[in-house]
Protein backbone atom coordinates (compact mmCIF):
# COMPACT_ATOMS: atom_id res chain seq x y z
CA UNK A 1 0.00 0.00 0.00
CA UNK A 2 1.18 3.69 -0.74
CA UNK A 3 -0.41 6.56 1.16
CA UNK A 4 -1.43 9.38 -1.37
CA UNK A 5 -2.28 12.61 -1.39
CA UNK A 6 -4.34 11.41 -4.62
CA UNK A 7 -6.70 14.21 -6.67
CA UNK A 8 -9.84 12.69 -7.96
CA UNK A 9 -8.72 12.75 -11.74
CA UNK A 10 -5.40 10.66 -11.43
CA UNK A 11 -7.57 8.09 -9.19
CA UNK A 12 -9.68 7.86 -12.11
CA UNK A 13 -6.38 7.27 -14.45
CA UNK A 14 -5.01 4.65 -11.53
CA UNK A 15 -8.30 3.10 -11.33
CA UNK A 16 -8.22 2.13 -15.06
CA UNK A 17 -4.65 1.17 -15.00
CA UNK A 18 -5.13 -0.83 -11.95
CA UNK A 19 -8.10 -2.38 -13.80
CA UNK A 20 -5.93 -3.32 -17.03
CA UNK A 21 -6.22 -1.08 -19.57
CA UNK A 22 -3.41 -0.87 -22.04
CA UNK A 23 -4.92 1.56 -24.75
CA UNK A 24 -6.47 5.48 -23.77
CA UNK A 25 -7.07 7.41 -26.67
CA UNK A 26 -8.82 11.01 -25.52
CA UNK A 27 -9.11 14.50 -25.98
CA UNK A 28 -8.89 17.26 -23.51
CA UNK A 29 -11.86 18.82 -21.58
CA UNK A 30 -11.82 20.59 -18.09
CA UNK A 31 -12.67 19.15 -15.56
CA UNK A 32 -11.86 15.93 -17.22
CA UNK A 33 -8.32 16.86 -18.30
CA UNK A 34 -5.88 15.43 -15.82
CA UNK A 35 -7.14 12.16 -16.68
CA UNK A 36 -5.71 12.24 -20.04
CA UNK A 37 -2.65 14.09 -18.95
CA UNK A 38 -2.44 11.19 -16.32
CA UNK A 39 -3.06 8.72 -18.73
CA UNK A 40 0.18 10.14 -21.57
CA UNK A 41 2.31 9.86 -18.92
CA UNK A 42 1.40 6.42 -17.43
CA UNK A 43 0.60 4.54 -20.20
CA UNK A 44 4.29 4.08 -22.10
CA UNK A 45 5.23 3.31 -18.17
CA UNK A 46 2.85 0.29 -17.86
CA UNK A 47 3.63 -0.50 -21.51
CA UNK A 48 0.24 0.59 -23.12
CA UNK A 49 -0.36 3.44 -25.48
CA UNK A 50 -1.23 6.74 -25.16
CA UNK A 51 -3.02 8.75 -28.72
CA UNK A 52 -3.98 11.96 -28.41
CA UNK A 53 -7.06 12.56 -30.69
CA UNK A 54 -8.61 15.18 -32.75
CA UNK A 55 -11.82 15.13 -31.22
CA UNK A 56 -14.49 12.95 -28.60
CA UNK A 57 -15.33 11.25 -31.77
CA UNK A 58 -12.16 9.93 -32.78
CA UNK A 59 -11.50 9.36 -29.35
CA UNK A 60 -14.32 6.92 -29.34
CA UNK A 61 -13.58 5.22 -32.70
CA UNK A 62 -9.80 4.75 -31.63
CA UNK A 63 -11.04 2.50 -28.11
CA UNK A 64 -13.28 0.50 -30.15
CA UNK A 65 -10.89 -0.37 -32.48
CA UNK A 66 -8.22 -1.06 -29.96
CA UNK A 67 -10.79 -2.63 -27.57
CA UNK A 68 -11.38 -5.10 -30.97
CA UNK A 69 -7.73 -6.36 -30.81
CA UNK A 70 -8.20 -7.29 -27.19
CA UNK A 71 -6.57 -4.79 -25.16
CA UNK A 72 -8.59 -3.52 -22.40
CA UNK A 73 -9.54 0.19 -23.66
CA UNK A 74 -11.16 3.67 -22.36
CA UNK A 75 -11.46 7.52 -22.73
CA UNK A 76 -12.89 10.28 -20.64
CA UNK A 77 -14.69 13.13 -21.10
CA UNK A 78 -17.46 15.56 -19.93
CA UNK A 79 -20.91 17.06 -20.56
CA UNK A 80 -20.30 18.83 -24.30
CA UNK A 81 -17.63 15.53 -25.14
CA UNK A 82 -19.88 13.13 -23.85
CA UNK A 83 -23.01 14.64 -25.61
CA UNK A 84 -20.34 13.84 -29.37
CA UNK A 85 -19.80 10.49 -28.08
CA UNK A 86 -23.46 8.96 -28.33
CA UNK A 87 -23.56 7.71 -31.43
CA UNK A 88 -20.17 6.02 -30.92
CA UNK A 89 -21.54 4.72 -27.11
CA UNK A 90 -24.71 3.32 -29.10
CA UNK A 91 -22.79 1.41 -31.43
CA UNK A 92 -19.88 -0.04 -28.98
CA UNK A 93 -22.92 -1.25 -26.95
CA UNK A 94 -24.81 -2.71 -29.89
CA UNK A 95 -21.60 -3.93 -31.49
CA UNK A 96 -21.13 -5.66 -27.94
CA UNK A 97 -17.29 -4.02 -27.52
CA UNK A 98 -16.02 -3.76 -23.85
CA UNK A 99 -15.10 -0.11 -22.72
CA UNK A 100 -15.45 2.13 -20.08
CA UNK A 101 -16.01 5.78 -20.44
CA UNK A 102 -15.49 8.67 -17.69
CA UNK A 103 -17.69 11.02 -17.59
CA UNK A 104 -16.29 14.32 -15.05
CA UNK A 105 -19.97 16.07 -15.49
CA UNK A 106 -19.58 19.80 -15.37
CA UNK A 107 -22.62 22.33 -15.15
CA UNK A 108 -25.44 23.21 -17.36
CA UNK A 109 -26.29 21.96 -20.70
CA UNK A 110 -24.57 23.19 -23.96
CA UNK A 111 -20.79 24.23 -23.54
CA UNK A 112 -22.02 24.79 -19.95
CA UNK A 113 -19.77 25.82 -17.30
CA UNK A 114 -16.47 24.67 -17.62
CA UNK A 115 -15.22 24.56 -13.96
CA UNK A 116 -17.85 23.80 -12.42
CA UNK A 117 -19.83 20.61 -11.27
CA UNK A 118 -22.90 19.22 -11.77
CA UNK A 119 -24.90 15.72 -11.90
CA UNK A 120 -27.19 16.93 -15.05
CA UNK A 121 -26.31 13.64 -16.55
CA UNK A 122 -28.15 10.59 -15.11
CA UNK A 123 -30.68 10.42 -18.14
CA UNK A 124 -27.87 11.60 -20.45
CA UNK A 125 -26.15 8.02 -19.55
CA UNK A 126 -28.80 5.87 -19.87
CA UNK A 127 -30.97 7.26 -22.90
CA UNK A 128 -28.33 9.84 -24.66
CA UNK A 129 -27.98 6.74 -27.82
CA UNK A 130 -30.47 5.88 -30.23
CA UNK A 131 -32.72 3.10 -30.48
CA UNK A 132 -32.96 1.22 -27.14
CA UNK A 133 -29.98 1.00 -25.70
CA UNK A 134 -28.69 -0.42 -22.29
CA UNK A 135 -26.90 1.17 -20.04
CA UNK A 136 -24.56 0.13 -16.93
CA UNK A 137 -23.05 3.23 -14.86
CA UNK A 138 -21.43 3.95 -11.77
CA UNK A 139 -20.91 6.59 -9.68
CA UNK A 140 -18.38 7.48 -6.71
CA UNK A 141 -18.67 9.76 -4.08
CA UNK A 142 -15.21 9.85 -3.01
CA UNK A 143 -11.32 9.57 -4.30
CA UNK A 144 -10.65 6.77 -2.96
CA UNK A 145 -14.08 5.32 -4.40
CA UNK A 146 -13.44 6.46 -7.82
CA UNK A 147 -10.17 4.27 -8.08
CA UNK A 148 -11.97 0.61 -7.27
CA UNK A 149 -15.23 1.98 -8.57
CA UNK A 150 -13.23 2.05 -12.08
CA UNK A 151 -11.56 -0.64 -11.44
CA UNK A 152 -15.04 -2.18 -11.49
CA UNK A 153 -16.12 -0.60 -14.48
CA UNK A 154 -12.92 -2.10 -16.02
CA UNK A 155 -13.90 -5.76 -14.52
CA UNK A 156 -17.86 -5.15 -15.31
CA UNK A 157 -17.05 -4.05 -19.12
CA UNK A 158 -15.55 -7.38 -19.39
CA UNK A 159 -17.44 -9.50 -17.48
CA UNK A 160 -20.95 -7.89 -19.70
CA UNK A 161 -19.49 -6.86 -22.90
CA UNK A 162 -20.73 -3.58 -23.07
CA UNK A 163 -19.99 -0.32 -22.44
CA UNK A 164 -19.48 0.88 -18.86
CA UNK A 165 -20.00 4.48 -17.60
CA UNK A 166 -18.59 5.96 -15.02
CA UNK A 167 -20.19 9.08 -13.81
CA UNK A 168 -17.95 11.13 -11.81
CA UNK A 169 -18.36 15.04 -11.25
CA UNK A 170 -15.97 18.38 -11.50
CA UNK A 171 -15.87 18.24 -7.76
CA UNK A 172 -14.74 14.97 -7.24
CA UNK A 173 -12.22 15.02 -10.25
CA UNK A 174 -10.82 18.10 -9.35
CA UNK A 175 -10.57 16.77 -5.40
CA UNK A 176 -7.59 15.25 -3.85
CA UNK A 177 -7.92 12.35 -0.21
CA UNK A 178 -5.25 11.00 0.91
CA UNK A 179 -5.50 7.47 -0.70
CA UNK A 180 -3.54 4.08 -0.05
CA UNK A 181 -3.58 2.18 -3.36
CA UNK A 182 -3.17 -1.33 -3.00
CA UNK A 183 -0.71 -3.27 -5.19
CA UNK A 184 -2.07 -3.75 -8.08
CA UNK A 185 -0.67 -7.25 -8.65
CA UNK A 186 -3.17 -8.12 -5.87
CA UNK A 187 -6.12 -7.06 -7.47
CA UNK A 188 -8.75 -9.76 -9.39
CA UNK A 189 -9.84 -8.94 -12.62
CA UNK A 190 -12.30 -10.04 -14.78
CA UNK A 191 -11.97 -10.78 -18.96
CA UNK A 192 -14.74 -10.86 -21.67
CA UNK A 193 -15.57 -14.22 -23.00
CA UNK A 194 -13.17 -15.64 -25.66
CA UNK A 195 -13.90 -18.45 -28.33
CA UNK A 196 -13.23 -22.24 -26.61
CA UNK A 197 -13.51 -23.27 -30.47
CA UNK A 198 -10.81 -23.69 -33.36
CA UNK A 199 -11.10 -20.67 -35.83
CA UNK A 200 -12.78 -22.78 -38.29
CA UNK A 201 -15.63 -23.74 -35.91
CA UNK A 202 -16.53 -20.29 -34.60
CA UNK A 203 -20.10 -18.98 -35.51
CA UNK A 204 -18.78 -15.39 -35.08
CA UNK A 205 -18.98 -13.10 -32.75
CA UNK A 206 -22.76 -13.34 -31.54
CA UNK A 207 -23.36 -16.69 -31.17
CA UNK A 208 -26.16 -16.79 -28.70
CA UNK A 209 -28.93 -18.64 -27.82
CA UNK A 210 -30.66 -17.66 -24.68
CA UNK A 211 -31.54 -13.52 -23.76
CA UNK A 212 -28.88 -14.07 -21.13
CA UNK A 213 -25.75 -14.80 -22.98
CA UNK A 214 -22.56 -12.74 -23.22
CA UNK A 215 -21.18 -14.29 -26.45
CA UNK A 216 -17.66 -15.25 -27.15
CA UNK A 217 -15.39 -12.46 -28.94
CA UNK A 218 -12.44 -13.06 -31.08
CA UNK A 219 -9.90 -10.22 -30.54
CA UNK A 220 -8.86 -8.89 -33.92
CA UNK A 221 -5.81 -10.66 -35.13
CA UNK A 222 -6.11 -14.12 -33.40
CA UNK A 223 -6.36 -15.74 -36.65
CA UNK A 224 -10.55 -16.01 -36.67
CA UNK A 225 -13.48 -14.62 -38.23
CA UNK A 226 -14.06 -11.64 -36.16
CA UNK A 227 -16.82 -9.42 -37.57
CA UNK A 228 -17.73 -6.56 -35.18
CA UNK A 229 -21.59 -4.81 -36.25
CA UNK A 230 -22.86 -1.77 -35.19
CA UNK A 231 -26.12 -2.46 -36.92
CA UNK A 232 -27.68 -3.93 -33.65
CA UNK A 233 -29.27 -6.98 -34.90
CA UNK A 234 -27.79 -10.15 -35.14
CA UNK A 235 -28.46 -13.99 -35.92
CA UNK A 236 -29.90 -16.28 -33.11
CA UNK A 237 -27.16 -19.08 -32.68
CA UNK A 238 -24.58 -16.69 -34.63
CA UNK A 239 -23.41 -16.89 -38.10
CA UNK A 240 -23.75 -14.76 -41.13
CA UNK A 241 -24.77 -10.68 -39.64
CA UNK A 242 -25.41 -9.21 -42.90
CA UNK A 243 -28.46 -7.09 -42.47
CA UNK A 244 -30.03 -8.91 -45.58
CA UNK A 245 -32.21 -12.51 -44.02
CA UNK A 246 -32.75 -11.11 -40.68
CA UNK A 247 -36.02 -11.95 -39.17
CA UNK A 248 -38.19 -9.95 -36.69
CA UNK A 249 -37.22 -13.16 -34.63
CA UNK A 250 -33.46 -11.91 -34.87
CA UNK A 251 -34.08 -8.09 -34.21
CA UNK A 252 -36.44 -9.08 -30.99
CA UNK A 253 -33.83 -11.15 -29.67
CA UNK A 254 -31.04 -8.92 -30.52
CA UNK A 255 -32.59 -5.98 -28.88
CA UNK A 256 -34.01 -8.19 -25.52
CA UNK A 257 -30.60 -10.29 -24.76
CA UNK A 258 -28.62 -6.64 -24.90
CA UNK A 259 -30.57 -5.52 -21.96
CA UNK A 260 -30.91 -8.83 -20.26
CA UNK A 261 -27.67 -10.15 -20.36
CA UNK A 262 -27.21 -7.17 -18.10
CA UNK A 263 -30.44 -7.52 -15.93
CA UNK A 264 -29.59 -11.03 -15.51
CA UNK A 265 -26.00 -10.47 -13.71
CA UNK A 266 -27.78 -7.34 -11.77
CA UNK A 267 -27.08 -9.02 -8.48
CA UNK A 268 -23.73 -8.79 -9.69
CA UNK A 269 -23.22 -5.30 -10.56
CA UNK A 270 -25.49 -3.25 -8.30
CA UNK A 271 -23.65 -1.70 -6.00
CA UNK A 272 -24.88 0.71 -2.83
CA UNK A 273 -24.28 1.83 0.56
CA UNK A 274 -27.57 1.78 3.14
CA UNK A 275 -26.72 3.03 6.45
CA UNK A 276 -29.16 3.35 8.86
CA UNK A 277 -32.42 2.38 6.91
CA UNK A 278 -34.21 -0.43 8.83
CA UNK A 279 -36.03 1.58 10.86
CA UNK A 280 -35.82 5.17 9.16
CA UNK A 281 -39.02 7.04 8.76
CA UNK A 282 -37.00 9.17 6.43
CA UNK A 283 -34.58 8.13 3.83
CA UNK A 284 -32.25 10.55 1.72
CA UNK A 285 -31.32 9.08 -1.32
CA UNK A 286 -28.18 10.26 -3.36
CA UNK A 287 -25.56 9.59 -5.81
CA UNK A 288 -21.82 10.59 -6.36
CA UNK A 289 -21.14 13.70 -3.69
CA UNK A 290 -24.02 14.37 -2.80
CA UNK A 291 -24.15 11.54 -1.11
CA UNK A 292 -21.70 12.35 0.78
CA UNK A 293 -24.15 15.73 2.05
CA UNK A 294 -27.15 13.29 2.96
CA UNK A 295 -25.29 10.96 4.95
CA UNK A 296 -23.76 14.30 7.15
CA UNK A 297 -27.40 15.23 7.21
CA UNK A 298 -28.34 11.71 7.80
CA UNK A 299 -25.86 11.93 11.26
CA UNK A 300 -27.32 15.61 11.72
CA UNK A 301 -31.08 14.31 12.04
CA UNK A 302 -30.11 10.90 14.31
CA UNK A 303 -28.52 13.76 16.62
CA UNK A 304 -31.70 15.55 16.92
CA UNK A 305 -33.77 12.13 17.36
CA UNK A 306 -35.21 12.25 13.49
CA UNK A 307 -34.66 9.10 12.53
CA UNK A 308 -32.96 9.30 9.19
CA UNK A 309 -31.28 7.10 7.16
CA UNK A 310 -29.05 7.07 3.99
CA UNK A 311 -29.66 5.04 0.04
CA UNK A 312 -26.04 5.82 -1.36
CA UNK A 313 -26.67 4.91 -5.05
CA UNK A 314 -23.38 3.40 -6.44
CA UNK A 315 -24.88 1.53 -9.54
CA UNK A 316 -27.28 4.02 -10.56
CA UNK A 317 -27.81 1.76 -14.06
CA UNK A 318 -29.64 -0.44 -14.43
CA UNK A 319 -31.55 1.81 -11.69
CA UNK A 320 -31.93 -0.72 -8.73
CA UNK A 321 -35.92 -0.45 -8.00
CA UNK A 322 -35.89 -3.02 -5.70
CA UNK A 323 -33.15 -1.87 -3.11
CA UNK A 324 -34.86 1.65 -3.25
CA UNK A 325 -38.27 -0.20 -1.97
CA UNK A 326 -36.28 -2.16 1.05
CA UNK A 327 -34.74 1.04 2.09
CA UNK A 328 -37.94 2.65 2.10
CA UNK A 329 -39.96 -0.38 3.58
CA UNK A 330 -40.48 1.89 7.22
CA UNK A 331 -40.60 5.43 5.34
CA UNK A 332 -42.51 8.10 5.79
CA UNK A 333 -40.79 10.31 3.34
CA UNK A 334 -38.12 10.22 0.76
CA UNK A 335 -35.91 13.25 0.14
CA UNK A 336 -33.43 13.36 -3.06
CA UNK A 337 -30.96 15.87 -3.23
CA UNK A 338 -29.12 16.07 -6.67
CA UNK A 339 -27.56 18.80 -8.19
CA UNK A 340 -30.16 18.95 -11.24
CA UNK A 341 -33.63 19.30 -11.13
CA UNK A 342 -34.89 15.90 -10.30
CA UNK A 343 -33.22 13.15 -12.34
CA UNK A 344 -32.88 10.40 -9.37
CA UNK A 345 -36.09 11.69 -8.45
CA UNK A 346 -38.06 10.69 -10.72
CA UNK A 347 -36.95 7.20 -10.77
CA UNK A 348 -37.26 7.33 -7.40
CA UNK A 349 -40.86 8.24 -7.61
CA UNK A 350 -41.15 5.41 -9.99
CA UNK A 351 -40.10 2.71 -7.95
CA UNK A 352 -41.99 3.42 -5.33
CA UNK A 353 -45.46 4.21 -7.65
CA UNK A 354 -48.49 3.44 -5.21
CA UNK A 355 -46.20 3.21 -1.66
CA UNK A 356 -47.74 6.67 -0.48
CA UNK A 357 -44.26 7.89 0.79
CA UNK A 358 -43.93 11.26 -0.01
CA UNK A 359 -41.05 12.36 -2.33
CA UNK A 360 -39.01 15.47 -2.48
CA UNK A 361 -36.10 16.79 -3.94
CA UNK A 362 -33.11 18.96 -3.29
CA UNK A 363 -32.18 20.53 -6.21
CA UNK A 364 -29.40 23.08 -6.85
CA UNK A 365 -28.02 23.70 -10.62
CA UNK A 366 -26.22 26.36 -9.80
CA UNK A 367 -22.81 24.31 -8.72
CA UNK A 368 -22.86 24.93 -5.14
CA UNK A 369 -22.70 22.08 -3.13
CA UNK A 370 -25.90 21.41 -1.26
CA UNK A 371 -25.30 21.16 2.24
CA UNK A 372 -26.14 18.68 5.03
CA UNK A 373 -28.43 21.82 6.50
CA UNK A 374 -30.22 22.22 3.62
CA UNK A 375 -31.58 18.38 3.46
CA UNK A 376 -32.15 18.66 7.05
CA UNK A 377 -34.33 21.59 6.44
CA UNK A 378 -36.19 19.93 4.06
CA UNK A 379 -36.40 17.09 6.65
CA UNK A 380 -38.72 19.18 9.01
CA UNK A 381 -40.52 20.69 5.99
CA UNK A 382 -41.64 16.88 4.71
CA UNK A 383 -42.16 15.38 8.20
CA UNK A 384 -43.98 18.34 9.77
CA UNK B 1 -12.16 17.32 15.63
CA UNK B 2 -12.52 18.63 12.16
CA UNK B 3 -11.15 21.82 11.05
CA UNK B 4 -11.58 23.75 7.90
CA UNK B 5 -9.30 26.11 6.30
CA UNK B 6 -9.62 28.04 2.73
CA UNK B 7 -7.38 30.26 0.66
CA UNK B 8 -8.91 32.51 -1.52
CA UNK B 9 -8.03 35.30 -3.82
CA UNK B 10 -8.24 35.48 -7.68
CA UNK B 11 -6.87 33.00 -10.42
CA UNK B 12 -3.09 32.96 -10.74
CA UNK B 13 -2.61 34.12 -6.73
CA UNK B 14 -1.99 30.19 -6.22
CA UNK B 15 -4.69 29.57 -3.95
CA UNK B 16 -5.08 26.56 -5.34
CA UNK B 17 -2.19 25.53 -4.77
CA UNK B 18 -1.60 26.26 -1.41
CA UNK B 19 -4.42 24.07 -0.53
CA UNK B 20 -2.60 21.50 -1.87
CA UNK B 21 0.52 22.02 -0.17
CA UNK B 22 -1.53 22.49 3.08
CA UNK B 23 -3.82 19.09 2.57
CA UNK B 24 0.00 17.20 1.64
CA UNK B 25 1.41 18.62 4.75
CA UNK B 26 -1.50 17.63 6.96
CA UNK B 27 -2.21 14.43 5.16
CA UNK B 28 1.16 12.96 4.39
CA UNK B 29 3.99 15.05 6.82
CA UNK B 30 1.75 14.33 9.54
CA UNK B 31 -1.08 11.73 9.32
CA UNK B 32 -4.48 13.72 9.67
CA UNK B 33 -7.46 12.30 7.56
CA UNK B 34 -7.44 15.08 4.80
CA UNK B 35 -9.51 16.20 1.85
CA UNK B 36 -8.79 19.02 -0.46
CA UNK B 37 -11.11 20.73 -2.84
CA UNK B 38 -11.08 23.98 -5.04
CA UNK B 39 -13.39 26.52 -6.91
CA UNK B 40 -12.13 28.74 -9.91
CA UNK B 41 -13.51 30.79 -12.56
CA UNK B 42 -13.77 29.60 -16.07
CA UNK B 43 -11.78 32.99 -16.47
CA UNK B 44 -8.84 31.41 -14.39
CA UNK B 45 -6.47 34.05 -14.32
CA UNK B 46 -8.12 37.09 -12.25
CA UNK B 47 -11.13 34.90 -11.94
CA UNK B 48 -12.27 34.51 -8.10
CA UNK B 49 -10.25 31.50 -7.31
CA UNK B 50 -9.97 29.28 -3.75
CA UNK B 51 -8.67 26.19 -2.01
CA UNK B 52 -10.43 24.59 0.27
CA UNK B 53 -8.95 21.89 3.24
CA UNK B 54 -10.74 19.90 5.93
CA UNK B 55 -8.73 17.64 8.06
CA UNK B 56 -9.78 15.63 10.88
CA UNK B 57 -8.44 12.99 13.07
CA UNK B 58 -11.26 11.00 11.92
CA UNK B 59 -12.90 9.85 9.03
CA UNK B 60 -13.74 12.55 6.75
CA UNK B 61 -17.70 12.20 5.66
CA UNK B 62 -18.88 15.75 3.81
CA UNK B 63 -15.83 16.75 2.02
CA UNK B 64 -16.75 20.56 2.12
CA UNK B 65 -15.66 23.52 3.41
CA UNK B 66 -19.10 25.33 4.81
CA UNK B 67 -17.62 27.46 7.55
CA UNK B 68 -14.00 28.03 7.83
CA UNK B 69 -11.95 27.68 10.98
CA UNK B 70 -9.29 29.66 9.03
CA UNK B 71 -9.56 32.04 6.18
CA UNK B 72 -6.25 33.39 4.24
CA UNK B 73 -7.67 36.03 2.10
CA UNK B 74 -5.24 37.60 -0.35
CA UNK B 75 -7.58 39.78 -2.32
CA UNK B 76 -10.85 42.58 -1.67
CA UNK B 77 -13.05 40.17 -3.87
CA UNK B 78 -12.06 37.43 -1.46
CA UNK B 79 -13.35 38.97 1.84
CA UNK B 80 -15.97 40.15 0.00
CA UNK B 81 -16.88 36.47 -1.27
CA UNK B 82 -16.09 34.71 1.76
CA UNK B 83 -16.87 36.84 4.84
CA UNK B 84 -20.46 35.70 5.04
CA UNK B 85 -19.47 32.34 5.93
CA UNK B 86 -17.18 33.07 8.49
CA UNK B 87 -18.69 32.29 12.13
CA UNK B 88 -17.73 34.05 15.30
CA UNK B 89 -14.83 31.93 16.93
CA UNK B 90 -13.15 31.56 13.27
CA UNK B 91 -10.31 34.12 12.22
CA UNK B 92 -8.60 35.59 9.02
CA UNK B 93 -5.54 36.43 7.82
CA UNK B 94 -5.74 39.26 5.35
CA UNK B 95 -3.08 40.78 3.17
CA UNK B 96 -2.10 43.99 3.84
CA UNK B 97 -1.87 45.40 0.46
CA UNK B 98 -4.58 43.10 -1.42
CA UNK B 99 -7.30 44.04 1.43
CA UNK B 100 -8.06 46.98 2.50
CA UNK B 101 -11.88 46.73 4.09
CA UNK B 102 -12.61 43.89 6.56
CA UNK B 103 -16.10 45.80 7.96
CA UNK B 104 -18.06 42.78 6.61
CA UNK B 105 -16.87 40.25 8.71
CA UNK B 106 -19.54 39.37 11.61
CA UNK B 107 -18.34 40.38 15.42
CA UNK B 108 -16.19 37.52 16.69
CA UNK B 109 -13.53 37.07 13.67
CA UNK B 110 -10.70 37.60 14.87
CA UNK B 111 -8.70 39.22 12.44
CA UNK B 112 -4.73 39.46 11.10
CA UNK B 113 -3.25 41.56 8.80
CA UNK B 114 0.10 40.20 7.64
CA UNK B 115 2.30 41.11 4.61
CA UNK B 116 2.01 38.24 1.97
CA UNK B 117 2.53 40.07 -0.92
CA UNK B 118 5.28 42.59 0.81
CA UNK B 119 7.35 39.96 1.68
CA UNK B 120 7.10 38.34 -1.54
CA UNK B 121 8.29 41.56 -3.18
CA UNK B 122 10.98 41.65 -0.95
CA UNK B 123 12.01 38.28 -2.17
CA UNK B 124 11.89 39.53 -5.56
CA UNK B 125 9.10 37.69 -6.52
CA UNK B 126 5.49 38.26 -6.15
CA UNK B 127 3.69 35.24 -7.00
CA UNK B 128 5.60 33.29 -4.26
CA UNK B 129 2.70 35.72 -1.52
CA UNK B 130 0.86 32.58 -1.40
CA UNK B 131 4.00 30.58 0.16
CA UNK B 132 4.44 33.32 2.55
CA UNK B 133 0.97 32.92 3.30
CA UNK B 134 1.23 29.47 4.29
CA UNK B 135 4.34 30.12 6.82
CA UNK B 136 1.84 32.67 8.56
CA UNK B 137 -0.87 30.03 8.71
CA UNK B 138 1.56 27.80 9.92
CA UNK B 139 3.00 29.84 12.75
CA UNK B 140 -0.05 31.29 13.52
CA UNK B 141 -1.85 28.21 14.00
CA UNK B 142 0.96 26.32 15.43
CA UNK B 143 -0.32 23.38 13.23
CA UNK B 144 2.67 23.00 11.51
CA UNK B 145 6.25 23.31 12.59
CA UNK B 146 8.61 24.93 9.97
CA UNK B 147 10.41 22.19 8.65
CA UNK B 148 6.57 20.41 8.26
CA UNK B 149 5.44 22.86 6.14
CA UNK B 150 8.73 23.09 4.26
CA UNK B 151 8.47 19.35 3.83
CA UNK B 152 5.35 19.78 1.76
CA UNK B 153 6.70 22.47 -0.03
CA UNK B 154 9.39 20.91 -1.62
CA UNK B 155 7.34 17.84 -2.24
CA UNK B 156 4.14 19.85 -4.27
CA UNK B 157 6.42 22.86 -5.29
CA UNK B 158 9.42 21.52 -6.21
CA UNK B 159 10.16 24.62 -8.79
CA UNK B 160 12.07 27.97 -7.35
CA UNK B 161 12.85 26.07 -4.10
CA UNK B 162 14.92 28.37 -3.01
CA UNK B 163 12.72 31.55 -3.65
CA UNK B 164 10.08 29.41 -1.93
CA UNK B 165 11.45 28.10 1.17
CA UNK B 166 13.02 31.96 1.99
CA UNK B 167 9.36 33.21 1.26
CA UNK B 168 7.97 30.77 3.48
CA UNK B 169 10.20 31.36 6.04
CA UNK B 170 10.08 35.12 6.12
CA UNK B 171 6.15 34.47 6.46
CA UNK B 172 6.66 32.11 9.02
CA UNK B 173 8.71 34.69 11.00
CA UNK B 174 6.49 37.46 10.88
CA UNK B 175 5.35 39.90 13.36
CA UNK B 176 1.48 40.00 12.62
CA UNK B 177 -1.04 43.15 13.49
CA UNK B 178 -3.85 41.23 14.45
CA UNK B 179 -7.57 43.01 15.25
CA UNK B 180 -11.07 41.77 16.65
CA UNK B 181 -13.66 42.18 14.02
Amino acid sequence: MTKRLLLGNDAFCEGLIAGGVRFYAGYPITPATEIAEAMSRRMPEVGGTYVQMEDELGSMGAIMGASATGVKSATASAGPGMALMQNELGQSIVAEIPLVVINVQRAGPGIGNATRSGQMEVMQSRYGSNGEVPAVVLSPSSVEEAFWLTVKAVNFSEMLRTVVIVLGEGMLGLQRAVVDLPDYDDIKLAERPRPSVQPDEFLGNYNANALSDVPPIADFGAGYKSILSSVGISRRGGGDISVLGLSEDDQDFTIRRLHQKILDRKNEITLFEQLMTEDAEIVYIAFGTQALSAIGAMHEARAKGIKAGVLRLITVWPFPEDIVRTCCAKARAVVVPEMNLGQVRLLVGSALANTGIKIVGVNRVDSITITPAQILEKTKEVLS
Amino acid sequence: MRTEIRFAGVGSQGMVSCSVILAEALGIVKDYQVVQTQEYAASISGGSAQGDVAFSDQKIIVPWVLHPDVLVAMAQDAVKQHAAAMRPGSCVIVDDIMVNDVSSFQKGVTIHWAPMTKLADDVGFRKCANIVSLGVFARLTGLLTLDEITRAVRARAPGRAETNLKALRLGYEVNLGTVAA
